[in-house]
């Protein structure tokens, strides 16, 4: 510490008789004059570097999945702020443009539902992925969580929101279509599943925009398919409860391995350990 | 700003993170008491190094009793002490003791040019203590502790550290005049 601790009397009391306060006083001025060189930041963070081979070996965190999912969602809460507000905005554009369409006589709403429902998601994988995009993962890493949990934190706010937009929607049409909200639910999770595990799988491996250009020629694709052939739309509206149940599961199953795909790449990021400035 | 409690226990969990916090919270602090111990910037600097490795490799046993820039401190106390005691120390007391004269005269030199002429002054009467009067006179004066914390830190008897502090303040009493009287003689002579 550079700055010179001074000695008040109180403090003098402890020295009992054998000093004299103002003589104690005028050695205390004559000895701040010590100043000391510090070391710069560089030669500080070389001993911090050499330190790191010392540093206990990680322990798995044996937190129940009551509190991991507490710590997902606080820090989804504070990637509510800095996703941007673009993404926010066409959330709000598409859930408007879904209920235009749901509730005109001429359009099918649970087929709109079904080719509308993954959208909000996608373009949040871009947020998600934005720190790569910029190459500011490593800036990223100055706060105080890790790459993988950044991104895991963000996957969780937008499939929230994507899952809360539809399901809004999907209960504005129900009265619309005269089908149990279950049913409509169904209609649209399914094929949402496996939209999102493709987006996921696209995303990990390639950047922004052919990520984006490849998803949205296969949702093109899909959606062309589907509406060309009266055949598909009839299976797809009517299909069995069991097989949407086995088909939601098998989707489900695709999203938590490309979660963890996701997780396994981002965690052995280069520098990726925990680098927390913000205390 | 994160207690040291709670960055012990998440270096204790593998944080690497915390680590560094912990390291830069308290690097000021350490760096400056070994510096005024030894006297040399770069010997400071391996020397600091060295007892945060010391920290860290027997953190597992720290209780959390006790402030730990305390625990810390008293690992730099007893690590200067090595220090004095190695023989790398002795070996470099010996050159020391050989070139004496001449460092004296650059050093002379130094301290004429330097703008800093007072700290240097200090900083000579500080490095010609005794090691152990010299310990008590930085933890006191420096670090700012009680005279039963250093008692403590030092593992010696209250008495002993106010006797030593006694001898370290009336010894650097002697030699900052003793510096200053030589100075105005020096002063003298080229005016003269």
């Amino acid at each position: 510490m550079s700055r010179f601790n001074p000695i008040n009397k109180t403090d003098n009391d402890e020295l009992e008789e054998r000093f004299d306060y103002n003589e104690y006083q005028a050695l205390e001025q004559e000895l701040t004059d010590y100043l000391v060189k510090f070391p710069d930041e560089d030669d500080i963070n070389a001993t911090i570097d050499t330190m790191r081979q010392y540093v206990p070996a990680q322990t798995t965190k044996s937190a129940n999945g009551i509190e991991r999912l507490i710590t997902l969602c606080k820090g989804s809460a504070t990637e509510v702020t800095i996703v941007s507000k673009i993404y926010w905005i066409t959330c709000t554009m598409l859930f408007i443009i879904g209920y235009l369409i749901t509730h005109q006589a001429n359009a099918n709403p649970l087929l709109t539902l079904i080719f509308l429902a993954p959208l909000p998601f996608v373009i949040g994988l871009l947020e998600v992925f934005k720190g790569r995009e910029h190459g500011l993962l490593e800036i990223e890493l100055t706060c105080k969580f890790t790459t993988d949990q950044i991104m895991l934190s963000r996957l969780f706010l937008i499939g929230i929101t994507n899952v809360t937009l539809n399901t809004v929607l999907t209960l504005t049409i129900s009265p619309v279509t005269g089908k149990p909200i279950l049913e409509i639910l169904l209609t649209w999770l399914t094929p949402f599943t496996f939209f999102i595990a493709i987006a996921l799988w696209l995303s990990i491996k390639f950047k922004g925009q052919v990520f984006v250009t490849t998803f949205l020629s296969l949702w093109l694709v899909f959606i062309g398919l589907t509406i060309s052939n009266n055949h598909w739309i009839e299976a797809l509206l009517n299909i069995n409860i069991v097989i949407h149940l086995i088909c939601l599961g098998f989707g489900s199953l695709l999203i938590s391995f490309q979660v963890k795909q996701l997780i396994n790449k981002y965690q052995t990021y280069e520098g990726g350990q925990r680098v927390e400035i913000n205390y | 700003m994160q207690s040291d409690q709670s960055l012990i226990e998440e270096i204790k969990s593998g944080s690497q993170a915390a680590m560094e916090v912990l390291v830069k919270k308290h690097y000021r602090m350490i760096f400056a008491y070994t510096y005024r111990k030894v006297g040399d910037y770069h010997l400071a600097y391996d020397l600091t190094q060295e007892i945060f490795i010391k920290m860290i490799k027997s953190i597992k046993n720290y209780s959390g009793q006790g402030k730990f820039q305390h625990w810390l401190l008293k690992i730099a106390v007893n690590h200067c002490r090595d220090y004095y005691r190695s023989r790398a120390y002795k070996y470099k007391d010996k050159i020391t003791k050989i070139d004496h004269q001449v460092v004296d005269e650059r050093k002379n030199v130094e301290d004429l040019l330097s703008k800093k002429q007072r700290s240097v002054k200090v900083k000579a009467a500080i490095d010609q203590l005794p090691p152990y009067q010299r310990e008590v006179i930085i933890l006191k004066f420096y670090q700012g502790l009680k005279i039963k914390q250093i008692a403590q830190l030092t593992e010696v008897k209250e008495a002993t550290v106010k006797s030593r502090l006694k001898q370290g303040k009336d010894k650097l009493k002697s030699l900052l005049k003793g510096v200053d009287h030589d100075e105005s003689v020096q002063s003298n002579q080229q005016n003269r």
